[in-house]
């Protein structure tokens, strides 16, 4: 146990510190410009400037805000509407098909629209987020709603359950660790409609420090952004693992990773 | 609704009583005749099997005895009065355990009287006693994943007594078991039924099992299912795993088994 945890650890850590020697000494060795790749040294001073002084904090918020609302509207709509589906056949049969053909636009083609009908502001990356995530939350709530044990609705039926206690105290849990599944998947996707639409046009935000960056060659702030955002992302991401394992402590398919 | 058979007609006595009872599914592929017609009874405290090969309508028979589906012809009665809705005083135990996942043992247990909405502080002390009584007295806080399959299936059983209801409906209940854990089950049922008194209505494909346990075995032809035997066993009661030896109940298997050869040109 003890010595797992310590390969678990160490491992990752000397593969970095092999990755950030590679990476200095091949900058020294072949001569690459510094506004080409930045030495990893100009990279912990931006990140220094962007964390302790404080230089990032403004669009760091701004990226998390827009993401964590875009993820909450775009979820919770994808809950509510996968409930409605499950529960009548008419709004299944006319629904699903077109979400499911919807699906496989790729949304972030739609980001220049979004801001000319959203603005530059936080709506239309709230709007973009909330877009990303529908789907695939959508998909796997309803696979979960539909993989519900019939013989457990045909037991509270036999009790006289109403619909709405068969919706809530059997389908609803069922359905838990695939909406989480869901959920997993979409944060990840959330993340990258933030920064696309941040890319894209905005005045804040992490991608937005990234689109300056590239005007005054700037590498070193754009390797530190780079590494905030994966930052966030690791920790939105665990947080849900965290709330996976907390909320549907029963099932046993919490470790399995999933592929988006 | 005039009904041919009224309840005053039910033979006296009798629980359970099914009077021309068949069932129809309509699918994609037309009507889909999957059970009867047929007439059983079930007297008051009675354990009756029933045996059919696979696909003939017993799972069928038994969601119309528990109100979970209306027969497409005939009447079915539990003490009296029509079955034309899932009920109060029936239990259930289906082939799969059936718990809910999140819920731990004894909230599974309490499960029915939760949903029938009768529950009181006493319920908890009954889940208790039949938590024991099924032997998983250590496990009133597990939860289903943490319990084996046959433990999984003695809570169902639990659970299917806690309200007392008349009449207890089982499907397979063991046949999910391996042999050994089965041959116990088996006898914990036995105790049970002799302790609680009820009627029930065990449906199996194991001959055995069926002879082991019950006062009569109904034996259904191949879909749709019809009575074509009625078994009294007449075997002593308590029966332990000796009575298995006994040549009566050897006989009583034989007869049964070569019901079904008969029938089964795959198996002449
Ligand atoms: N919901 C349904 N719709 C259509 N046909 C069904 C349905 N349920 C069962 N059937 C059909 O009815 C017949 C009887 O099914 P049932 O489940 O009652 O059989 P069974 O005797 O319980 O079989 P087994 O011993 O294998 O459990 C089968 O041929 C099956 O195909
Ligand atoms: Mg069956």
């Amino acid at each position: 146990m003890r010595e797992n945890a310590l390969r678990n650890i160490l491992l990752p850590l000397g593969v970095t510190a092999l990755f950030i020697a590679a990476w200095h000494y091949s900058i020294i060795y072949f001569k690459v410009p510094n506004y080409l790749v930045p030495t990893p040294w100009a990279v912990l001073l931006s990140l220094k400037q962007g964390l302790i002084g404080g230089v990032l904090w403004p669009d760091i918020w701004a990226t998390t805000s827009a993401l964590v609302l875009g993820y909450v509207a775009g979820c919770s709509m994808a809950l509510v509407l996968a409930t409605l589906v499950s529960e009548f056949q008419l709004l299944n049969r006319a629904i699903y098909p077109l979400v499911v053909a919807f699906q496989s636009v790729p949304k972030v083609a739609l980001a220049p629209l979004i801001i000319v009908w959203f603005g530059f502001e936080l709506q239309s990356k709230v709007v973009m987020v909330a877009l990303i995530c529908f789907f695939p939350c959508f998909v796997n709530a309803v696979v979960g709603f539909r993989s519900c044990n019939p013989n457990l609705i045909d037991l509270y039926r036999a009790f006289g359950a109403s619909r709405m206690q068969i919706l809530f105290s059997v389908k609803w849990p069922s359905a838990l660790s695939t909406i989480f599944a869901g959920l997993e998947i979409s944060i990840v996707l959330a993340l990258l409609g933030a920064v696309v639409a941040e890319l894209v046009a905005s005045r804040r935000g992490l991608g937005h420090v990234i689109e300056a960056s590239t005007v005054d060659f700037n590498v070193a702030m754009i390797f530190a952004c780079v590494i905030v955002l994966a930052a966030i992302g690791v920790i939105s991401t665990q947080l849900i693992m965290w709330l996976r394992r907390r909320i549907a402590f029963w099932d046993h398919q919490t470790t399995t990773t999933i592929v988006t | 609704m005039p009904t041919p058979y009224p309840p005053t007609k039910t033979p006296s006595g009798a629980t359970l009583s099914l009077r021309e009872i068949a069932l129809t599914y309509s699918t994609s592929r037309g009507p889909l005749p999957a059970l009867g017609p047929l007439s059983i009874d079930v007297e008051n405290g009675e354990f009756v099997a029933v045996l059919g090969p696979s696909g003939c309508g017993k799972s069928t028979l038994l969601k119309i005895l528990s109100g979970l589906l209306q027969p497409s012809a005939g009447q079915a009665f539990l003490g009296g009065t029509i079955i034309d809705k899932p009920r109060q005083d029936v239990g259930i135990v289906f082939q799969q355990p059936t718990l809910l996942p999140w819920k731990n043992v004894r909230d599974n247990v309490l499960m029915p009287v939760r949903v029938l909405g009768i529950y009181s502080p006493a319920y908890r002390k009954k889940a208790d006693e039949l938590i024991e009584m099924v032997g998983l007295d250590q496990f009133a806080q597990h939860y289903p994943h943490e319990l084996s399959g046959g433990m999984q299936q003695r809570v169902a059983i639990a659970r299917g007594l806690i309200h007392e209801p008349k009449l207890l409906l089982m499907d397979e209940p063991f046949a999910a078991l391996d042999a050994l854990t089965r041959e116990q089950m088996i006898l914990e049922l036995q105790a049970i039924w002799e302790r609680t008194g009820k009627s029930v209505v065990f449906i199996t494909h194991s001959i055995p099992e069926a002879a082991f346990m019950a006062d009569r075995i109904v034996v259904l032809s191949s879909r749709p299912g019809r009575v074509i035997h009625i078994e009294n066993v007449g075997l002593a009661r308590p029966r332990g795993l000796e009575s298995m030896a006994a040549p009566e109940f050897v006989a009583i298997c034989d007869r049964l088994r070569r019901l079904f050869t008969v029938k089964d040109p795959a198996h002449a």
